[in-house]
């Protein structure tokens, strides 16, 4: 159940050699050498997918989608990551766009989708607000109607990729109701519109492609909502079901992994000899391994059937916690080289410490990027509330 | 050594760098020496200890630990010691070794009446500050010296300067073919080992205070943001799991604490018993810098993550702190002997 069967075997291979021949070998090549993408780097590998067909992972077909099974996308997502190629930054093409498809009006299938695959318009994602993060229904953002708009208030953060984005989606307030995950709208602006202002934040590992956002009297026509007024949890919902697997990042951590053994051989160890030699680093490495092996498996069962609430939530918990793991044995084994702070977004960045192994900065602001993943998507503490739920349940 | 301070004279030594760092967020280390008049408390561990602690608490860059390094490897070799307001560092780490002076391959030969040396020392801490610097070399048949470096003598010497995580100004140098006078050397030729593994523990011990300063400082920020940020409609510090992180956060910097007065005490005691003592400290030390500093991050949330606050910073130093002379692993091999 956990082997894959020769269909999807065929597909891998066919996935494997897209990327070794059809993928812009210089996106794979920053990424090798630890250079931070430009935003022209992702529209370039966006179109090298959407040539083959394969940007719109988790459309259906009739919007242009790949239509594939849970597991033919896991195994393009793992040989995307093995073949050290682009994340596909989500906002639009994972978050919005099947909701878009499901729950959009025509108009907006046929503007706002092939604008989405033939990167045109990128899109960031307006959910969290300071008072709202782990309590995301208490959002306060607002949308009162005016005639044949909406007027926007209200302050966004934690926005991806705001920099390179002309569309922003919205949970907005429309109504007060008794629960308050009623009364919130899903309601998209192109994020040029006067009353806009994006705060970029920069954040501890020295990036800063995170901003804050304030909306003052943003009007924008009604018909840029999704779905009907209200509906906005629930379709969020319907997206998380679809897409609660999707930071698994299987293929990237156990490509991570790898890559340490082979720093390791080149790090010298305490008295001769190098790292990968070194039974502490050895053993360190070996239990993450371990973990990730288990965890691996648990994906592929919940990818063969369903997936409930809780398991959800304890993949998000497995998954999350694998990676920061391995990021902390990379600043392990980096040791003192982590201690430099260089700017990642010239070619030649190492160069502005040559007595030091690259891959320690690069280790170092990993480690710091990733700490977020505990805390985004609904936090350690919120998953473990989920999943109390579910096993309070067997106690009755 | 001076004579220890009495209770009353460690709180009024507290309370003055506490007292000067609030006043000043960031300080110069000129300033900082000759204002408070703590010159001669450099080369007192205790004393070193408690400065290094507000140090810590304040997360403000000062070299104390690479000076008072210096200012002990050039006082135990007889060499004129810099006023202690001047900025001096130690050159030891290399890229072909992880924490072990053995692997030392920087080399110094003789060259008529002075020295030349040959090598590449990685990030060496305030070396673009420094007045001047104490480079760890290879003389002779196979012993380690010490060479000291008016920073001024910049003739074959390649400087990449940079940042290090926790903000501190540092380089890599690059040592070609670069021409030192004979009274360079200080202390004995070939006889530089144990004086640097000495070096090496009371750097750590100065470390080690200075990150129960910013531990302290981090749980106190953890608590006082989980009080007043508000979700589910109370301060998340009402919610007992977060309340268990926190504890949890408390004992480790309990135990980081004791640590450092560990490491402290041990200083004048016999090599191996202070080996045995500093590396204990560090690997507790370590333990609680990880620890403590992921959780304060995960408690204040996305906000943990942000440039903004100060909690990274915080973070960011104990992190520096964790390998400054050596990890965990490298002070558990040395506890165990191997």
């Amino acid at each position: 159940m956990l082997k894959l069967t020769p269909e999807e075997v065929a597909f891998q291979e066919e996935v494997r050699a897209f990327f070794a021949r059809d993928y812009p070998a210089h996106v794979i090549a920053k990424n090798k050498a630890g250079q931070r993408l430009t935003k022209q780097d992702h529209i370039d590998a966006q179109r090298a997918l959407n040539a083959r067909g394969w940007l719109g992972v988790g459309w259906p077909r009739d919007v242009g989608g790949t239509g594939w099974t849970p597991i033919e996308r896991y195994i393009f997502d793992e040989e995307l990551e093995f073949a050290h190629a682009a994340g596909i930054i989500p906002m639009a093409v994972i978050y919005i766009g099947p909701i878009i498809a499901a729950f959009g009006s025509e108009q907006q299938k046929t503007e706002w989708l092939p604008a989405i695959l033939e990167s045109r318009s990128f899109w960031a994602q307006g959910y969290s607000e300071p008072e709202a993060g782990s309590d995301l229904a208490s959002l306060r953002f607002s949308a009162v109607r005016d005639g044949d708009d909406y007027i926007l208030n209200g302050t966004k953060i934690w926005t991806s990729g705001a920099h390179w984005a002309d569309w922003i989606f919205c949970l907005a307030r429309t109504s007060r109701e008794e629960r308050k995950q009623q009364g919130i709208s899903l309601i998209c602006a192109p994020l040029g519109l006067p009353g806009i202002r994006v705060h970029p934040i920069r954040l501890i590992d020295g990036s800063d492609e995170l901003a804050r956002i304030e909306f003052d009297n943003v009007r924008v026509p009604i018909t840029n909502r999704i779905g009907d007024e209200g509906q906005a949890w629930h379709y969020a919902n319907v997206l998380l079901k679809t897409e609660r697997l999707s930071y698994a990042h299987i293929g990237s951590k156990k490509r991570d992994l790898a890559a340490l053994l082979d720093q390791a051989a080149k790090l010298p160890a305490r008295g001769s000899g190098t790292m990968d030699r070194d039974p502490a680093f050895r053993f360190a490495h070996a239990r993450i391994e371990a973990r990730l092996a288990a965890i691996e498996a648990s994906i592929l069962r919940a990818l063969r059937g369903e997936i409930s609430m809780a398991t959800a939530a304890a993949l998000k918990i497995a998954c999350t916690e694998c990676a920061q793991a391995i990021t902390g044995l990379a600043i392990d084994l980096a040791g003192r080289s982590r201690l430099p702070m260089l700017d990642r977004s010239v070619a030649d960045w190492a160069d502005a410490a040559p007595a030091v192994a690259p891959f320690g900065p690069v280790a170092l602001q990993s480690y710091l990027f990733e700490r977020a993943q505990t805390i985004y998507g609904g936090s350690t503490e919120v998953q473990k509330n989920i999943i109390w739920r579910a096993l309070a349940g067997m106690a009755r | 050594m001076t004579a220890p301070l009495s209770d009353a004279e460690q709180v009024m030594l507290r309370d003055a760098v506490r007292t000067y760092l609030a006043k000043d967020d960031a300080p110069r280390w000129f300033d900082f020496i000759d204002r408070l008049g703590i010159g001669r408390a450099l080369l007192d561990a205790q004393q070193g200890a408690i400065i290094a602690e507000e140090i810590g608490r304040a997360r403000v860059h000062l070299p104390l630990a690479e000076v008072a390094t210096a200012a002990w490897l050039l006082d135990r070799c007889n060499a004129p010691v810099p006023p202690a307001t001047a900025i001096a560092t130690l050159a030891w780490a290399e890229p072909g070794l992880r924490y072990d002076f053995a692997g030392i391959e920087t080399r110094a030969r003789r060259n008529g009446d002075g020295w030349r040396l040959e090598g590449t020392k990685a990030v060496v801490d305030w070396a673009t500050e420094a007045d001047a610097l104490l480079v760890a070399a290879r003389t002779g048949g196979d012993g380690l010296s010490l060479f000291r470096i008016d920073s001024a003598r910049t003739d074959g010497l390649r400087l990449s300067p940079y940042r290090t995580i926790d903000g501190h100004p540092a380089a890599d140098l690059i040592f070609e073919d670069h021409a030192l006078p004979d009274d360079a050397l200080i202390g004995p030729e070939c006889g530089a080992l144990d004086l640097l593994e000495e070096a090496r523990d009371r750097a750590l011990a100065l470390l080690a205070a200075e990150a129960v300063g910013l531990l302290d400082s981090l749980l106190e920020q953890t608590i006082a943001y989980t009080g007043q940020r508000r979700q589910f409609g109370q301060p998340i510090a009402g919610f007992q799991a977060l309340q268990h992180r926190m504890v949890d956060m408390y004992l480790e910097c309990e135990l980081a604490r004791s640590s450092a007065w560990l490491a402290v005490e041990a200083l004048d005691e016999r090599p191996a018993a202070r080996a045995r003592a500093v590396s204990s400290a560090m690997v507790n030390i370590a333990r609680a810098c990880r620890l403590v500093g992921q959780e304060a991050i995960q408690l204040h949330g996305g906000m943990g993550m942000t440039d903004e606050l100060p909690i990274g910073h915080y973070v960011k130093r104990a992190m520096a702190i964790e390998v400054s002379w050596a990890d965990s692993d490298w002070h558990l091999a040395r506890i165990a002997g191997l």
